[in-house]
């Protein structure tokens, strides 16, 4: 009996949260354009570097006292780690990154709408202005294909 | 009825498999497929406009980016489920960030306490966020089915079952305790289950 009083009230308690509460819908015609542009550049010959250290994710990296500076983030693949300091200006995002050992020339940073390249210097350093918020995927040139690609993460 | 569910899960494995091959026409198809749960999902972390937008947008690029090392196939829909959730929860946190840079940045502009706000937007809010920390307390397959009962109403068992890995006669004995589930979390309930 206790059983069904409690499943009642967890059925009135879902039909009180659906109140006021959006429907799912279908996606927007943007959305739509940036999975078509992530399906048609999806091919990509070279590793794939995975995040391993993200400051969002660490206990308190959104409380006030903990966001005054930039986000960090480290992803690492194929023995190279890219190393990213995101700092944000309204909707774009500045991005200086460091990738270690230094392998490449230029950094490709690639959003599901367009791509910009930005010159590494000697020591694999490297700043990418002006980034649309949203999912972004770095790839590491040295001249011909590219040695490496991080995955796709949300600035 | 298990008939259907296989059926949605091959054609589902299909979808990926002509997808990794470069057919736009099944990309789409697959998207069309699983938008709905992603919306779903996207809501239940309480993301709204331009943060939800982020979102989607990154499941999608990173199904595009997995498409190609997807191992099964057929369980594609919990994959997009889980990553969905997972890109939530960060999109949740870098629209926190922004709100308390925003705050940061503008502290004496703005009244500490806004006493205007009327007690039925406080309980709203405050429910609001009971709702996303009891969604990130469950775990698959109840979060993904709790997202879909509050967000797709009426959604069609089949479509739990594609969404979740689940088998379809499973579906609502599930749903159930995912449901007990977010009334003791929200509620504070001392029932147990009998």
């Amino acid at each position: 009996m206790r059983g069904r009083g409690e499943d009642e009230r967890a059925d009135l308690l879902i039909a009180e949260l659906r109140r006021g509460r959006p429907e799912a819908g279908p996606m927007s015609d943007r959305v739509r354009r940036a999975a078509d542009g992530a399906f048609a550049a999806r091919a990509v010959e070279a590793p794939v570097a995975e995040v391993v250290d993200d400051s969002l994710e660490r206990p308190g990296g959104v409380r006030p006292s903990a966001v005054s500076g930039p986000r960090y983030v480290v992803l690492r693949g194929a023995g190279v780690e890219v190393r990213l300091e995101i700092s944000e200006h309204g909707d774009e995002r500045r991005v200086a990154g460091r990738v270690v050992p230094p392998l490449g020339e230029a950094v490709e940073v690639r959003s599901p709408f367009g791509a910009r390249e930005f010159a590494m210097d000697g020591g694999g350093g490297f700043t990418a202005r002006a980034v649309p918020r949203g999912p972004v995927r770095l790839l590491v040139h040295d001249g011909g294909g590219p040695r490496l690609a991080t995955r796709w993460i949300s600035m | 009825m298990s008939d259907q569910t296989r059926d949605a899960s091959t054609s589902a494995a299909e979808l990926v498999g002509r997808a990794a091959d470069g057919d736009h026409a099944a990309w789409r198809a697959l998207i069309r497929r699983y938008e709905l749960m992603v919306d779903a999902v996207v809501h239940c972390h309480g993301l709204a406009g331009q943060d939800a937008e982020d979102a989607r947008q990154t499941v999608w690029c990173r199904l595009a980016e997995h498409l190609d090392d997807i191992r099964s196939p057929e369980r594609i829909g919990s994959w997009i489920a889980r990553t969905t959730h997972r890109e939530s929860a960060r999109q949740a946190r870098l629209a926190r960030r922004a709100r308390a840079l925003e705050a940061g940045e503008g502290a004496r502009l703005l009244d500490p306490v806004d006493h205007r706000t009327p007690e039925s937007e406080f309980l709203r809010a405050e429910e609001d966020r009971g709702v996303r920390e009891a969604i990130a307390a469950i775990e698959e397959p109840e979060r993904t089915v709790l997202a879909l009962d509050l967000h797709r109403p009426g959604a069609p068992a089949a479509e739990v079952a594609d969404c979740t890995g689940l088998a379809l006669e499973e579906v609502a004995s599930v749903r159930r305790r995912a449901r007990r589930r977010l009334l003791r979390l929200l509620r504070g309930s001392d029932a147990v289950d009998v």
